[in-house]
């Protein structure tokens, strides 16, 4: 269903430029120079011809990317309930349950995260800008105080933004699970379970994205052995793509539900442990009271 | 005795013979300088014994001289006014900040003692100006008659500028080019385009080199002992007292003489072909040296094999710190200034293609040393064309500027776009002079429209033709002064030669069209029409109309290709605006291809030049389907933010 979404989106954006690339260029032998290798004359000629009407169904384009991210924030909802009520018959029912209740406190969250990432990003660019002297030929003396500054703070910060991004999948993990918690509740215990389970948290996403970006690299290595130029090899690679993206749609899903088992495993079974032993002593001091109350029976006697 | 006599007779003569052999030029404008470098107070305290002859049929009375650095004593300089590259307050601050430049004349003294000093005026040739002191006059004592030497002493002392065009500093950065008071060129009637006999000594201008006699420099140039120089010519001697250190640069058959200074200088130097390549860099920098050196090897075989051997013993390349990169990319005599970002990848060949095109110009306005000033486009122009053509030859035309994460783009693709899509493309004529540019239409004008329609005139004439082209240009011009005209005289000289009148005339309309008018040049097919024969009906009455867009006009080759697989060529003169073509026969026309070995490389669109009855599905779901997998991925990405 993910990538089915994916798909549709996409498709969405590229049905219009193929029948605008049709109706435009369909006819010129140009584009025929274009299909084995990246044509900088048909390119340059294209864009400046029709370059507008390219930025604009960009742009239509970014419009429906955010409608697809909107609906992911929607999915995720739902998929996470189902998550959590693994034994439940109708699943269906479930997903879209979880899906409505969440989606507003989901979406919220997501805003906060995206401010907090947009927060990081922008200390570690204008750290840069300023170690770089706004890149003033006057001021800067060399390029080497710009590449420093990254070699020291691209690790930190890749560091700090891996960690959010977790901490951001643990929050909506969290959030599923108690659904009647109010958000912000939610968010500070989301990142005090983040940083009590730290280690094995940390290493689950790394090792997450780690296998992602193997994927990826795989991926390339595939398109590097040879262009596509003609029909068939143009599908070919069109489904080796749609293959890929398929992966990378499991490898999400994937992700969500390991940290969701992770969660259970750690922060869950802790709280049931605790509940338990609650539980227990609350029954041991029934049991005491219950003792000292046929005590009192006896002793009246 | 006769015979000892005749020996020694044939041995002077052979010895003049050599003599006159080793002067590569007329070496009309010697200079002896003596300059001392103040680097705590930005200054230079100078003393020339200038040394000029006069080989006109002209008495000369008056002599100008460049004072190129006035160009920064204050805003009402040509240069300051015609400059367009940075934003005006911008400029003021910084003039403000770090102090005006100028040149202070303390003295001109001619061999006889007369004290010339207070003739001296400036004068404004190129515009009206008053203000501009770049250029000044000075009067004789005593006219310079035909055939003698003008011998005049000139003490003098500049204020460095801050370095925001080629020459000044920055932190200890010193690049010292149109930095000494420069004799102009003298023509007498019937040099160049010169009716009467007058001096050439044009202001300094944002977009204005070199124009300058050919002459012998001894410079010494004297700094504090951490110092090194990198200058023209060769090293030839250093002398070191307590605290200051003396560099003696000798330089022979050169139109001019720049340096360099820094305490931070590492130099890397090579020899190759017994030429003494040497690299003066920072530390940051130093790893560049390979990528210079590689392909400046491969420009000094090319022009080696192409016009001559590079004729001097030496080629110094200045690479600026990342604070010095105002100094970036300019040519001077066996000095190239280069300049790029020290982590710049391999792919991406700006280091090289600056290389290439910087040595180049040791032919294109050093060798063949033609007004630069009036006529950019003769030296800018032909440097751009044989910057791709060396590039090409190394890298592959296809990706001899870029071939990085995938993208690939060819030199000459890359300077036809940056002309023919320009916003400026139409701003100016081909042939205006330097200071006539508006704005940054300089670069694309005088140097891409040039390089195009060179390409162009490379495709119409044939590569065999145009080597001969330039080959001629060279021999006749080298050491000497040609001008645009002379250019010409020669490719309608050998394209008459070697194709005829008719078409020596067709390519010199098209010659006269680049650069005359700012004409466009753009082809189109209009349309194909098959049309079923009524009177037999497995017949085709097919029609293929053309049309030239642009205004300029051109013979072109038409390619017109049948289902059947058979093709036709067509030649079409392009004198009218449409031309229809008609075919009768079993087979119907299946595309059109105006020009199909592209040889037109000025025309501005070329994907109307062709049109094929179906269409070119297999591409555009190739585009379609890449931009899909990319917005599918990128919406993936974007989930991060879910
Ligand atoms: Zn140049």
């Amino acid at each position: 269903m993910f990538f089915g979404f994916n798909f549709i989106f996409a498709l969405v954006c590229a049905w219009p430029l193929n029948n605008f690339l049709e109706n435009t260029v369909g006819n010129s032998l140009s584009v025929k120079g274009s299909l084995e290798n990246f044509n900088y004359p048909f390119v340059g000629d294209f864009l400046e011809k029709y370059g507008d009407n390219l930025s604009f169904m960009l742009n239509q384009s970014l419009v429906v990317s955010l409608a697809f991210l909107v609906l992911n924030i929607f999915l995720i909802g739902g998929v996470l309930t189902v998550f959590k009520n693994k034994a439940v018959t109708s699943r269906l029912t479930n997903f879209f349950r979880g899906a409505t209740t969440l989606f507003w406190r989901m979406t919220r969250l997501s805003v906060y995260f995206t401010l907090i990432q947009g927060v990081l990003f922008a200390f570690f660019f204008l750290n840069i800008i300023f170690a770089a002297k706004n890149f003033s030929i006057v001021d800067l003396t060399s390029e080497y105080a710009v590449i420093n500054t990254i070699k020291w703070t691209l690790p930190f910060y890749l560091f700090f933004a891996t960690t959010v991004a977790m901490i951001h999948d643990y929050a909506k993990i969290h959030l599923a699970h108690n659904s009647r918690v109010g958000l912000f509740k939610n968010f500070w215990k989301s990142i005090s379970v983040s940083i009590r389970n730290f280690p094995a948290y940390f290493s689950l996403y790394v090792l997450n994205i780690g296998t992602l970006a193997l994927f990826f690299a795989a991926y390339w290595f595939v398109f590097s052995i040879k262009t596509a130029d003609s029909f068939s090899m143009v599908l070919l690679s069109f489904v080796i793509g749609q293959l890929f993206l398929f992966g990378r749609v499991g490898f999400k899903l994937a992700n969500l539900g390991s940290a969701n088992a992770l969660y259970h495993d750690t922060y869950l079974a802790q709280e049931i442990e605790k509940r338990e032993k609650a539980e227990q002593e609350k029954r041991e001091k029934e049991l005491k009271i219950q003792k000292e109350k046929e005590r009192k029976l006896v002793s009246t006697f | 005795m006769i015979k000892t006599l005749t020996t020694c007779f044939v041995v002077c003569f052979a010895f003049m013979g050599f003599a006159q052999q080793t002067n590569l030029s007329p070496r009309i404008a010697n200079y002896d300088i003596d300059v001392q470098l103040d680097v705590e107070q930005k200054k230079i305290i100078g003393s020339e014994q200038l040394t000029w002859k006069n080989t006109s049929s002209d008495t000369i009375e008056t002599f100008p001289l460049h004072l190129y650095l006035n160009a920064f004593k204050n805003t009402e300089s040509s240069f300051i006014k015609g400059w367009w590259e940075v934003p005006d307050n911008f400029t003021l601050q910084l003039f403000a900040d770090k102090g005006w430049s100028s040149v202070d004349i303390k003295s001109i003294v001619d061999a006889a003692g007369n004290d010339l000093t207070k003739s001296m005026v400036y004068i404004h040739p190129d515009d009206d100006n008053d203000k501009d002191q770049t250029v000044a006059s000075v009067t004789l004592a005593k006219p310079i008659l035909p055939g003698e030497i003008l011998d005049v002493n000139i003490k003098w002392n500049t204020t460095i500028p801050k370095a925001m065009v080629r020459s000044g500093y920055n932190k200890e950065f010193f690049f010292m080019g149109q930095w000494f008071p420069k004799i102009g060129v003298y023509e007498e009637a019937g040099t160049r385009y010169s009716e009467v006999g007058n001096w050439k000594c044009h202001q300094y201008h944002t977009n204005s080199e070199f124009y300058a006699d050919f002459g012998s420099y001894n410079v010494d140039i004297t700094v504090p002992k951490e110092y090194s120089i990198g200058a023209t010519g060769a090293l030839v001697k250093e002398t070191e007292t307590d605290s200051l250190k003396t560099y003696s640069y000798k330089a022979d058959d050169v139109i001019d003489f720049a340096w360099a200074a820094s305490p931070h200088f590492v130099l890397i130097e090579e020899e190759y072909k017994g030429i003494n390549l040497r690299y003066f860099s920072y530390p940051d920098h130093s790893h560049m040296a390979n990528r210079y050196f590689e392909i400046l090897k491969h420009s000094l075989s090319f022009f080696e094999e192409y016009l001559e051997k590079y004729p001097y013993p030496n080629l110094t390349i200045i690479e600026p710190p990342f604070h010095g990169l105002h100094s970036r990319g300019m040519e001077y005599p066996t000095l190239l200034a280069l300049g790029n970002i020290c982590l710049l990848p391999e792919g991406v060949r700006t280091a090289e293609a600056f290389a290439v095109h910087e040595f180049t110009h040791q032919y294109f306005m050093q060798i063949l040393a033609s007004n630069e000033a009036e006529e950019p486009w003769l030296d800018e122009g032909l440097t751009s064309y044989f910057e791709a053509r060396i590039m090409d030859q190394v890298y592959g035309s296809e990706s001899s500027a870029v071939d990085f994460m995938g993208i690939q783009i060819g030199k000459t693709d890359m300077a036809r776009k940056d002309f023919v899509h320009s916003s400026k493309a139409q701003t100016a004529k081909n042939n205006a002079p330097s200071w006539k540019y508006e704005d940054d239409s300089y670069q694309v004008i005088s140097y891409f429209k040039t390089h195009t329609w060179l390409k162009t005139l490379e495709g119409l004439v044939g590569l065999e033709t145009m080597d001969e082209i330039i080959k001629t240009y060279y021999k006749r011009w080298k050491f000497k002064h040609p001008c645009g005209k002379d250019f010409l005289t020669i490719i309608d000289e050998v394209v008459t030669k070697k194709h005829g009148n008719e078409f020596g005339s067709q390519v010199m309309n098209f010659v006269d069209q680049a650069l005359n008018t700012t004409y466009t040049c753009d082809f189109k097919v209009v349309d194909i029409d098959n049309a079923e024969n009524r009177e037999s009906p497995e017949d085709y009455k097919s029609k293929v109309i053309v049309e030239r867009v642009g205004e300029m006009i051109l013979p072109v080759e038409i390619q017109i290709t049948f289902r059947d697989g058979k093709t036709v060529n067509e030649n079409w003169d392009g004198q009218t605006r449409r031309k229809e073509f008609s075919y009768n026969g079993k087979s119907k026309v299946e595309s059109v291809q105006i020009d199909p070995e592209r040889k037109l490389y000025i025309d501005k669109d070329y994907i109307n030049n062709s049109y094929t009855s179906g269409k070119e599905e297999n591409a555009i779901f190739k585009y379609a389907t890449k931009f899909m997998i990319w917005m599918q991925n990128s919406m993936q990405s974007i989930l991060v933010l879910a």
